[in-house]
């Protein structure tokens, strides 16, 4: 056991070093598959629709992708805290429902944005009420204010969108951050700070802890109802950051936004690794949201129906959760057969 | 921490699991019957449409879908399983049978064909939860896409009308002034919530559901029983979609979207917790028909659709945050 | 400098039902090891939470350092110096060992940035100073029982606390794992902490502790030094009354049927080529370290786990195990070692637990016959001697000893010709320990074959008619009763000798 003082790169190298044996668990792990899932598609996609690898394409896939990813993020910390969060869609749909009510109201365009934002963050705080103060399953806790929301929209938008925004709003659909659209920047930002933070922040590293086990986490002085509570927070910002973008894109807020992203919040993330109860990182959810970026990419590129990609997406899901599952057990079987050889002498 | 050698729970707390048949009900089930009583009244007071043969025709109605739905979600959470493909089964069994039945085929042999359809789905299911140990939220999820996606393959995206009556009397036909649908349910009801109390076979799932491990130890087939739950499990929603199908005289795309939210949450109210070890069916159908009673409530008050949506959701809430507080800690 | 380091006076800890802790009051002085003994039931545990301040006391008082502290939460009592490690191995199966080592306090660089260089580097300096062979990445999920737990010890010696406690640390330990931690433990003491040690096991409290504190029922019995502590005396404090345990059953011969066969039962990678006969009315103990393999077979002849090779005769017939149901039915019981996680159904009443592992006797037509459940339930609470209510209590109401009994009693139901018990007295009160090794003893006489899996030597040696002694899966020797000894199956059991004992 080496302690020797090391800077950051060698003993990034010294771990890269610990050889073979670690990369093959490495890819033996989920993200490792999905990363070369992933890579497969999108090498199988270049190959059939030169469109695939040009700039262009590739901007406008992230774009499409940004709702799913942003809503991965907030997704992915929730499950990380041991529960899940089934509202997402409504927070999607209600922030940009009430940004485009208050602007029509009359309401300055920062300050309404805001609003928007503030409508998610209020959503998580009220799905993480109930679920630790009243302790309510989270399943029945979110699918509550997932009605409840949704409801909120119905009623808002009345069965329609809101669109005849002021022009001020109307100037973000073509804004630009970097040259790139607002919805490519942010999903790439969110993805790197939620990766980031979940690594190497003390405060969101807690998350894993609350997962791991709530009661131990309890006795290292870890607030778990407050944790569960903030991931719930963030989850709803993240979602309704997401609903904004969507709303900015296409300059008006639909009735039909979110329907259905919860579930793209799950599967996501369940491809990528993360389990509930402090298994996964962001890294692994961005990957399977970039799984299903591609496949709904190569539907549109390649003139697949889209009745397909349901049939399409469901099956990567088993698949992918299949040869996790049996390289998982493959690779913990092997550990354990060590540890009981190690055992059996003295 | 383990109290159990230090505070033994108040031992009054029998286990709640099963009863002689005499004996219908535990005390759960009181207290939803009670709820269930108090908004009879209270709804009556409300408006006088709601006391009515036909009214109450239409309660049965959307309590029968979902409740022979509800029996086979039920059997999975007790042993701590769960089924999310449910809706796309009911949805695309109806669309096979509807399919087969506008194109000249045979009524009773079609709803046979999409009766096997079903079972074949919950092979699938019961294949990869068992074989390859899935987690059964994970692979469900993953049928349920694809056989939503099959869904909308072999109806073109079309919705299947005008279906002949040889089929919708199925659905429409009355029986002094309820339709069959409602019979069939209560008879499906009636016979696993006694099966499920006194049969050997499904008493199983309760020592499954409770403890899987013991339960292998003990040689209780673990395989076998689960994969048949699941096959059960689809039949069910299979027929109820195309009894659904038969009641309007069309099959919807759209048909059992959401359905497995609807009968899990149902099935929660009933007194079936997601991490099982515990439940019965006629819970589960209490649990259903406080639900069904709050949306056609709210349907006969001419509340705006969408605020239904919110008060729908607000008083899940509440109902399970109610039952918290009602319920003594230790029988939780 | 005062003598005494922790003192409490008349500490009370009530719950719902029950009075855990009655007015215990006790002193414990700096520096010294202090082992607390007491049955299943005693109050040890609740002791130790409260110290902790993972509980709260009702009435009394604790006074730390000369000063009267309340410890209103676990970080209460880490930051005045009391650092513990529990039983249930609390741990954060999905994170590494150096995160659980510093869980909450991992080293940070500015505003709350973890650095992941120090954290590896703390954690290795931590783990060389108790040379352990594990690495500080490894998941602790990937790690033994063992390893787990000195993950824990870790974490609580990094917190550099005045007083450790340590809750029954051997559980999941191996002989020689134990060794390591007892070695350990002076070298903490050595470096000025003082340990309270908790524990169930005479052996390691006799040997470990400068004074011995004995708890019986939530209340304080009585504290003896070193010197004057011996086995008799502390069983008699600890139960209340004179009890024979490990008593000498002599020697029992057996009937000369064989009513198990093995043969060169081999499992790739697990064990090998084990052979033995088993006769009617006779108990063959297996003794062997941790890992060697005894469960293994067990469970293998069970049909819980699979055979690469060999024949076996069951009752003259040739058996080829499948799954447990086959087992049963053939006339196997196999009881397992964790009632808890794998033998027991805990929220379910006590006859669901008796009939679950023969549900086709009790079922008429395909309907279970409740009446005849009951009726065989009450009859085996009776022969059992298990304390309960009546048969549709809940199994997890029940004592440890009782929920012992219980899993025997399931077993037993099914009427077996063979009864395979793995760690059949683990963690239970020594009263109960006795009833049930009579119990055993009286069904082999009546014609049970008995195996008899179990770690404590004492209860191999004094019942078993035979010995088998396993090592990293092969079975070395069996050893008649009159031949063996503690430091002879000691040394089979760790290769030190070559048997040349018959098999």
């Amino acid at each position: 056991m080496a302690t020797t003082q090391r800077t950051d790169t060698q003993h990034i190298l010294a771990l890269l070093r610990k050889g073979g044996k670690r990369l093959v668990t490495a890819f033996s792990t989920q993200v490792g598959v999905l990363a070369l899932l992933d890579l497969i598609v999108a090498l199988a996609i270049g190959m059939a629709s030169p469109i695939f690898f040009t700039w262009a394409n590739i901007v406008a896939m992230g774009v499409a992708m940004a709702g799913n990813v942003l809503a991965s993020m907030g997704s992915t910390v929730v499950l990380l805290t041991g529960c899940f969060d089934l509202s997402l869609g409504s927070s999607y749909g209600l922030a940009g429902t009430i940004t485009a009510t208050a602007l029509l109201r009359g309401v300055p365009l920062w300050p309404a944005l805001f609003l928007g934002l503030c409508t998610g963050m209020l959503m998580g705080l009220i799905n993480g009420i109930i679920v630790t103060k009243l302790e309510i399953n989270p399943f029945i806790a979110t699918i509550g204010t997932m009605t409840v929301g949704r409801g909120l929209i119905n009623i808002l938008t009345r069965g329609y969108s809101i669109s005849g925004l002021p022009p001020e709003f109307m100037r973000l659909v073509h804004a630009k951050i970097f040259g790139l659209p607002p919805s490519f920047v942010f999903m790439l930002a969110a993805f790197l700070l939620t990766d980031l933070l979940l690594r190497y922040w003390r405060p969101m590293r807690q998350v894993y802890y609350v997962g791991g086990s709530p009661v131990y986490a309890r006795l290292v002085g870890i607030n778990v109802n407050r944790i569960r509570i903030l991931a719930f927070i963030f989850s709803g910002a993240m979602a309704a950051l997401g609903g904004l973008l969507f709303t900015a894109r296409t300059g008006a807020a639909s009735q039909q936004a979110g329907i259905g992203l919860e579930m793209m919040a799950l599967v996501a993330p369940f491809l990528g690794g993360v389990g509930f109860g402090g298994e996964g990182s962001a890294l692994g959810a961005f990957l399977g949201a970039t799984l299903i970026g591609l496949i709904t990419n190569a539907i549109q590129l390649l003139g697949i129906a889209v009745l397909w990609q349901n049939v399409i997406i469901g099956t990567f899901l088993i698949i992918a959760a299949l040869i996790g599952m049996s390289r998982v057990q493959q690779a913990s079987k092997l550990i354990r057969r060590e540890r009981r050889k190690k055992e059996g002498e003295i | 921490m383990t109290h159990s050698e230090m505070a033994p729970r108040s031992v009054t707390s029998e286990s709640a699991l099963h009863r002689p048949y005499l004996l219908l009900v535990e005390r759960r089930d009181i207290t939803l019957l009670f709820t269930i009583a108090i908004m009879v009244l209270v709804f009556s007071r409300i408006t006088p449409h709601f006391w009515t043969a036909m009214n109450l025709g239409t309660l049965g109605l959307a309590v029968a879908f979902n409740g022979i739905v509800v029996i086979g979600i039920t059997l999975l959470m007790i042993a701590g399983y769960n089924d999310l493909a449910v809706g796309s089964t009911y949805g695309f069994c109806a669309i096979a049978v509807g399919l087969l039945i506008s194109k000249g085929f045979p009524v009773v042999p079609g709803i046979l064909i999409g009766l096997l359809l079903g079972a074949g789905i919950g092979c699938i299911n019961a294949f990869l939860v068992i074989r390859y140990n899935l987690p059964p939220l994970l692979a469900t999820l993953g049928t349920q896409s694809v056989i939503r996606g099959a869904l909308w393959l072999i109806s073109g995206g079309h919705s299947i009308v005008g279906l002949p009556d040889s089929f919708s009397r199925l659905g429409q036909n009355k029986l002094l002034n309820l339709q069959w649908p409602i019979y069939i349910m209560l008879v499906f009801v009636i016979v696993f919530d006694f099966l499920l109390r006194r049969s050997t076979f499904l008493r199983q799932l309760y020592y499954i559901g409770v403890n899987k491990a013991s339960a292998r130890t003990s040689g209780i087939p673990v395989a076998r029983v689960i994969s048949v739950v699941y096959v059960i499990t689809a039949i069910l929603a299979a027929m109820a979609g195309i009894l659904d199908g038969a009641r309007v005289g069309a099959v919807y795309v759209m048909s059992g979207t959401g359905l497995e939210f609807q009968v899990i949450t149902a099935a929660v109210i009933g007194g079936t917790p997601l991490t099982g070890g515990k439940g019965t069916i006629l819970g589960s159908l209490l649990g259903v028909i406080i639900m069904a009673m709050l949306t056609n409530m709210l349907n006969l008050v001419g509340v705006n659709m969408y605020w239904q949506n919110v008060m729908v959701g607000a008083i899940l809430v509440a109902v399970v945050a109610l039952d918290r507080i009602v319920t003594p800690k230790e029988v939780r | 400098m005062s003598d005494v380091l922790l003192q409490l006076e008349n500490l009370t800890k009530r719950f719902p039902g029950v009075t855990a802790l009655d007015h215990v009051s006790m002193d414990v002085r700096r520096g010294e090891v202090h082992a607390v003994i007491g049955e299943n039931g005693a109050g040890k545990s609740t002791l130790m939470r409260v110290l902790a301040g993972a509980e709260i006391p009702n009435e009394g008082r604790i006074i730390f350092e000369g000063r009267e502290v309340r410890f209103r939460s676990p970080l209460d009592a880490q930051r005045a110096g009391v650092a513990i490690v529990y039983q249930e191995l609390s741990v954060f199966p999905n994170l590494s060992v150096a995160e659980n080592i510093f869980a909450n306090r991992q080293p940070t660089l500015t505003d709350g940035l973890i650095s992941r260089r120090l954290l590896h580097e703390k954690a290795c300096k931590l783990m060389d100073i108790f040379a352990l062979e594990f690495e500080a990445d490894v998941l602790v999920r990937d790690l033994s029982m063992a390893d787990r737990q000195m993950v824990e010890i870790l974490r609580a010696v990094s917190l550099n606390p005045k007083l450790l406690i340590l809750d029954e640390p051997t559980s999941s330990l191996t002989l020689s794992e134990a060794e390591h931690l007892f070695e350990l433990i002076h070298r903490l003491r050595e470096t000025g902490i003082t340990v309270m040690y908790v524990s169930h096991q005479l052996d390691e409290v006799l040997r470990l502790g400068d004074r011995i504190t004995v708890l019986r029922d939530g209340t304080y019995v009585g504290t003896v030094e070193r010197a004057e502590a011996n086995e008799e005396k502390l069983v008699q404090m600890m139960v209340g009354r004179a009890v024979d345990l490990y008593k000498d059953y002599g020697f029992h011969a057996h009937k000369p049927e064989v009513t198990l066969r093995v043969k060169g039962l081999t499992r790739e990678g697990v064990f090998s080529n084990v052979s033995f006969e088993l006769y009617k009315g006779e108990i063959l103990g297996f003794a062997g370290l941790v890992g060697s393999g005894r469960t293994d077979v067990a469970q293998a002849l069970f049909g819980l786990q699979p055979i690469t090779s060999g024949e076996i005769e069951l009752l003259g017939k040739p058996y080829i195990p499948r799954d447990p149901r086959d087992a049963i039915a053939r006339g196997l019981a196999y009881v397992p070692e964790d009632r808890k996680t794998v033998g027991l159904f805990l929220e379910m009443t006590l006859t669901d637990n008796i009939i679950a592992p023969q549900l086709q006797r009790f079922t008429r037509m395909g309907l279970l016959d409740d009446r005849t459940a009951r009726k065989t339930t009450e009859q085996y609470i009776e022969q059992v001697g298990i304390v309960a209510r009546g048969p549709k209590q809940r199994a997890m109401t029940l004592s440890g000893g009782n929920q012992q009994k219980l899993l025997l009693a399931m077993w037993l139901a099914s009427k077996p010709q063979v009864l395979i018990v793995d760690e059949p007295t683990r963690g239970i009160d020594v009263g109960a320990k006795v009833e049930i090794h009579d119990m055993l003893r009286h069904l082999a006489d009546e014609g049970m074959s008995i195996m008899l899996i179990s770690s404590e030597l004492p209860e191999i040696l004094t019942m078993s008619d035979r010995i088998a002694v396993m090592r990293e899966g092969k079975l070395e020797a069996i050893i008649p009763r009159q031949e063996a000894s503690q430091e002879l199956i000691l040394a089979i059991a760790s290769g030190v000798a070559v048997g040349e004992h018959n098999r």
